[in-house]
């Protein structure tokens, strides 16, 4: 395997206390006593990163498997047969998932090996997909690994992390890091939520898609929180009309791509050190771009456009993968020049909240409009837009930014009794606030994607290399402006 | 012919409507709508007959999940609304109206997504005009 890929596992919320439930069940006894199951994983595969996403628990009979005195547990052959006639029934792949008597992220015993790669790994197969091994810890500390190959070369790939995709917040096991010393610039930021979680806030791989006024300010609140890999998606290029709006770009910049604006800002502002940026200079329905955004672990949306909105919004609900979607709007008065109302919002999407289309964030026919040309038509747009478009005040970025930043460090800390927050709604001129907490319509079809993966079908508009043009374009562009201003220099000068 | 553009002949006959599949060139380039005779059942127009085309650019994004945009009408009328009209002349060798119609959200909140749910937003777009 490519040292580049890696592999990770991801446990809806439901099918993460079920398998607790069965497989902790004899500790919350006080008995240490280990136990098993099976699951049924479904692959979703980002441009380096394959992610299974177990999405079914089988739970034994009394029967399946036997509890020793010893506190071990040994597998029954039946109950192996019967998992796997159901993985193939499903065309999923198949789970095992055991108890150990310790706490943290888990190795393996010799005997666990043995079993899982002698024994099971070679049953699974018939599957099609390779074998995921998974340990639970008596603290709820998740670990997996993939087995690949066949009988003679199979080896132990061990995946990064575990994430648990929970209603209002995502649990991210990792296995533990060499301890550094903390960098002066986050202690403050520590002494908020401790070691473990800015240990986990390390470890999550944030994508901004969209860095415009609000994504800017998201980019760069990600790197002094602490995030280590941020991804950066967008494919315009910074114009003098941004320049009031978007943070840490000034006129130089103008004819830059807004990913290379903030990436330089995101390593200036790291508090971590070491950031990790990826750069995609293409919109999210973009092949390569859609598929660096499948290997997040969050997604922020800060783009106003329906086709990017739906590839997000089907991403969260497909994979799993959190998205946090926000906006600002702002509609003048009839009679004055002033504005009557500016609102902005943000929320969380994933598998368990209200889908953005469902939020009415955008419609189908938005994106028909967009694909066809309609919304760039200003023919098309006159007397239909009620609202005025594109108006926007670097403070209500920011407010929308920040709301933005909340719901990310929301999703990452949150204990278990915090109640879940889908979305905030706040009101400049009415100064009112709005808690949204609401669920899809009855036969929502992006609902009805949820978990699903690879195996749902292919989003017909994510296309190869769009905007590569528009890159090239946006070059010349930025060297044209420089000698504009160098003529005009010389021109002062002479 | 599509299955698209005959998974939409086939709804549209099923509730009444023969159609067929008109080719023609517009700004954005050559387009196909699939046109049926369409009598007005309620607004200003109650009553009269046109010829009714309905674009399907929604083939390449994924019809039903996405519907169509553009309602086609001739004999040309005149719209109340300003926005989202596009005169046609010669398309399919008949002069059209192009209006902007999208359904937006009552699309969305079908549970079952067809042309029956389609023609029920143009009897209230023809009820607006």
């Amino acid at each position: 395997m490519n040292a580049t890929v890696w592999h990770e596992v991801v446990l809806p919320g439901h099918t993460n206390s079920q398998a607790c439930k069965h497989l902790l069940q004899h500790y919350r006894q006080g008995r240490l006593q280990e136990d098993l199951c099976f699951g049924l994983w479904t692959p979703a595969t980002g441009a380096n990163r394959q992610t299974s996403i177990v999405t079914d628990i089988l739970l034994p009979e009394p029967s399946d498997r036997t509890l020793h005195s010893t506190g071990h547990v040994s597998l029954e052959q039946h109950f192996l047969a019967r998992a796997t006639r159901e993985a193939v029934r499903r065309t999923q792949g198949l789970v095992v998932m055991h108890s150990h008597p310790s706490n943290g992220w888990q190795g393996m015993s010799d005997e666990d090996r043995r079993a899982e790669r002698d024994r099971i790994a070679d049953v699974a197969r018939s599957t099609g997909c390779p074998l995921i091994g998974m340990t639970l810890g008596m603290d709820g500390h998740w670990s997996a690994r993939l087995w690949k190959g066949d009988a003679k070369h199979r080896s132990c790939w061990p995946s990064t992390k575990v994430r648990v995709v929970e209603e209002g917040r995502m649990v991210v096991w990792q296995p533990p890091s060499s301890s550094r010393q903390r960098r002066a610039r986050q202690r403050k930021t520590v002494q908020c939520w401790g070691e473990d979680r800015q240990r986990s806030i390390e470890g999550v791989r944030i994508g901004v898609v969209g860095l415009g006024s609000v994504g800017s300010v998201v980019a760069e609140g990600l790197a002094r929180i602490g995030v280590r890999n941020i991804v950066l998606i967008d494919h315009d290029v910074v114009e003098e009309h941004n320049l009031d709006r978007l943070l840490n770009a000034g006129s130089r910049d103008i004819g830059r791509p807004k990913t290379d604006v903030a990436a330089r800002a995101v390593r200036k502002a790291s508090s971590a050190g070491q950031v990790k940026v990826v750069n995609v200079r293409k919109p999210v329905q973009d092949r390569r771009a859609y598929a660096v955004a499948r290997d997040c672990d969050i997604l922020v949306s800060c783009v106003d456009r329906p086709v990017a909105r739906d590839v997000l919004n089907r991403i969260a609900f497909r994979d799993g993968i959190p998205v946090i979607d926000g906006g600002v709007e702002v509609r003048k008065s009839p009679t004055t020049d002033n504005m009557n109302a500016a609102r902005w919002k943000a929320h969380v999407v994933n598998p368990y909240s209200q889908c953005l289309r469902c939020k009415e964030q955008y419609t189908s026919s938005d994106v028909m409009m967009e694909l066809d040309g309609s919304i760039e038509n200003p023919s098309y747009i006159r007397d239909i837009e009620p609202l005025t478009r594109g108006a926007n005040v670097f403070n209500l970025s920011l407010s929308v930014g920040t709301e933005m930043l909340n719901m990310v460090i929301r999703l990452l800390i949150s204990e278990a009794w915090w109640p879940t927050q889908q979305g905030i709604e706040r009101n400049l001129v009415t100064a009112r606030t709005k808690v949204q907490s609401e669920s899809c319509w009855d036969g929502c079809t992006i609902h009805a994607e949820k978990w699903k993966g690879d195996t749902a079908n292919a989003l017909p508009y994510i296309c190869e290399d769009i905007q590569r043009t528009n890159v090239l374009m946006a070059h010349v562009r930025r060297w044209r402006n420089m000698i504009k201003e160098r003529r005009i220099r010389w021109r002062q000068v002479a | 012919m599509s299955s698209i553009h005959q998974q939409i002949r086939d709804e549209l006959l099923d509730l009444g409507y023969p159609s067929e599949v008109v080719e023609g060139d517009t700004s954005a380039g050559s387009q196909k709508i699939v046109v049926f005779k369409y009598i007005v059942r309620s607004g200003r127009f109650k009553g009269d007959e046109y010829t009714m085309g309905i674009s399907t650019q929604c083939e390449a994004v994924g019809y039903p999940e996405v519907p169509p945009h553009w309602i086609f009408i001739s004999p040309p009328i005149k719209d109340t609304r300003d926005g989202g009209n596009h005169g046609l002349n010669n398309f399919g060798g008949r002069n059209w109206v192009a209006l902007s119609r999208p359904p937006g959200s009552f699309w969305d909140k079908l549970h079952k997504k067809s042309m029956k749910g389609y023609m029920e937003h143009v009897s209230r777009v023809w009820k607006h005009i």
